[in-house]
């Protein structure tokens, strides 16, 4: 993944990024930046942790399952990405809306791209 | 297939980081399950050059929880130049020494200042509003003017119930304070012994029916009067007036606590602690927040370094 990234970014002809990974998006800019350290200027590290980090037996069941729905609703969202707390939950809800109301959305990622990102992550 | 953590949590070292030149913003949520939060901390020691940012009351999602903020880390993070870095030592320490107008920097400064100023505590989570001050219920002067002035200025304004002569008039100054304020404002209902008593479950019909939603309790045990009261997502704040009291409100439900110390105005109990005793003792048997009672001049005087000054607040009476 980090190489698609690193030509991608080469294809746009940019010389030099400062780069934001969130979560998988993170494994994948540590990467970019220890593969082509002249591209990355700064980087950004949210939700993420290194390989060999903490953490393997903490990942229960319940968030395995809220994670590999094939349509995630807001039910899984709120589990997966806040905190229980009411301000947490309604500050989720709130994003929910702001990112549902966006004129410009992504297509929904499928089955099929999760498993080939778990086989990124594997290799 | 592998699980991704299964995949992402091999038992391998971390030497790879160290190789990491890039100056790094880690940033996560206080309770994150997908990727624990520790992970952050265990990025930031091992990549020489990272700073570490961790979210309150926030999960793997903190970003999206705290979009302003963040960004305002970001920008700060992005913009500062690797020569300021050498000399300051790191991004956040520059927004302290942001000195123009036109510097991002300058500009994040603002943001993070205005988080400091809007000290927030577990009262001011609970009631909705900006600062921790809470008016005290007082008979003839809790109108819906001075009410609405207290909610228009960030604090919680109340309306004394019972100096309204029936829950028609109650309805109707409740009615008048939100056409003054659509900030959060409560009702205070004192429950006192008497052959008369105020017709209570009409007073709290006419509170909930008006949109109230928070009520400080007063007087006698309002045990009671909670079922009603949370049926309708009411939340209730009792006055006590010593630590047993306050111990039996947290028990029957009520959400925070009004400690009134000997010194107070209205009536002081029969304990005759001052607040300098009584708080601190709260402090340590209370698991919800209370509000301090008494009238505070200096804001100092609330937090003499106490563990629990997140807790308190002042009320003004």
């Amino acid at each position: 993944m980090a190489k698609h990234v690193i030509a991608f970014v080469e294809a746009l002809g940019l010389t030099q990024i400062d780069l934001l990974g969130f979560s998988l998006g993170g494994f994948v800019a540590q990467e970019v930046a220890l593969q082509s350290p002249d591209l990355v200027r700064r980087v950004i590290l949210a939700g993420t942790g290194p390989q060999g980090g903490e953490g393997r037996d903490s990942f229960n069941p319940t968030v395995a399952e809220h994670a590999t729905q094939e349509t995630p609703v807001l039910e899984n969202f709120l589990y997966l990405f806040f905190a229980p707390s009411e301000t947490s939950q309604a500050a989720g809800r709130a994003f929910w809306e702001r990112r549902h109301g966006r004129a410009d959305q992504d297509v929904p990622s499928s089955m099929a791209a999760m498993g080939a990102q778990a086989d990124a992550i594997a290799s | 297939m592998l699980s991704p953590a299964e995949a992402w949590f091999p038992n391998e070292p971390l030497g790879q980081l160290k190789k990491i030149k890039q100056p790094v913003l880690v940033v996560n949520g206080h309770d994150d399950i997908m990727v624990p939060s520790i992970n952050s901390f265990i990025l930031q020691q091992h990549i020489p050059n990272a700073t570490l940012i961790i979210y309150p009351d926030s999960g793997h999602g903190a970003i999206f929880q705290y979009p302003d903020l963040f960004v305002a880390h970001a920008r700060l993070f992005l913009k500062s130049s690797a020569k300021d870095e050498a000399k300051r030592g790191c991004a956040p320490e520059e927004a302290r020494c942001g000195r123009g107008t036109s510097d991002p920097a300058h500009l994040a400064r603002g943001a993070l200042t205005e988080r400091r100023i809007s000290m927030r505590t577990r009262i001011t989570e609970l009631c909705g509003i900006k600062h921790p001050i809470i008016q005290g219920g007082m008979h003839r002067v809790g109108y819906a003017e001075m009410a609405a002035a207290v909610s228009n200025a960030g604090g919680l304004g109340i309306i004394t119930g019972l100096t309204q002569p029936t829950p028609e008039d109650l309805a109707r100054e409740i009615g008048r304070c939100r056409d003054m304020t659509d900030r959060p404002s409560a009702v205070n209902l004192t429950f006192l012994p008497s052959f008369a008593a105020p017709p209570y479950p009409e007073c709290i019909d006419a509170t909930v029916e008006g949109g109230v939603r928070i009520v400080e309790t007063a007087g006698r045990n309002p045990a009671q009067y909670i079922p009603a009261l949370k049926a309708h997502g009411v939340k209730v704040i009792h006055k006590c007036t010593s630590v047993r009291h306050s111990l039996t409100a947290e028990r029957i439900g009520c959400d925070a606590i009004s400690v009134d110390g000997f010194e107070c105005g209205g009536h002081p109990g029969e304990d005759d602690v001052p607040n300098m005793i009584l708080l601190p003792r709260v402090a340590e048997e209370l698991k919800i927040p209370f509000v301090a009672r008494e009238a505070w001049p200096m804001g100092g005087a609330l937090s003499p370094r106490s563990p629990r000054r997140h807790r308190l607040c002042s009320q003004q009476a």
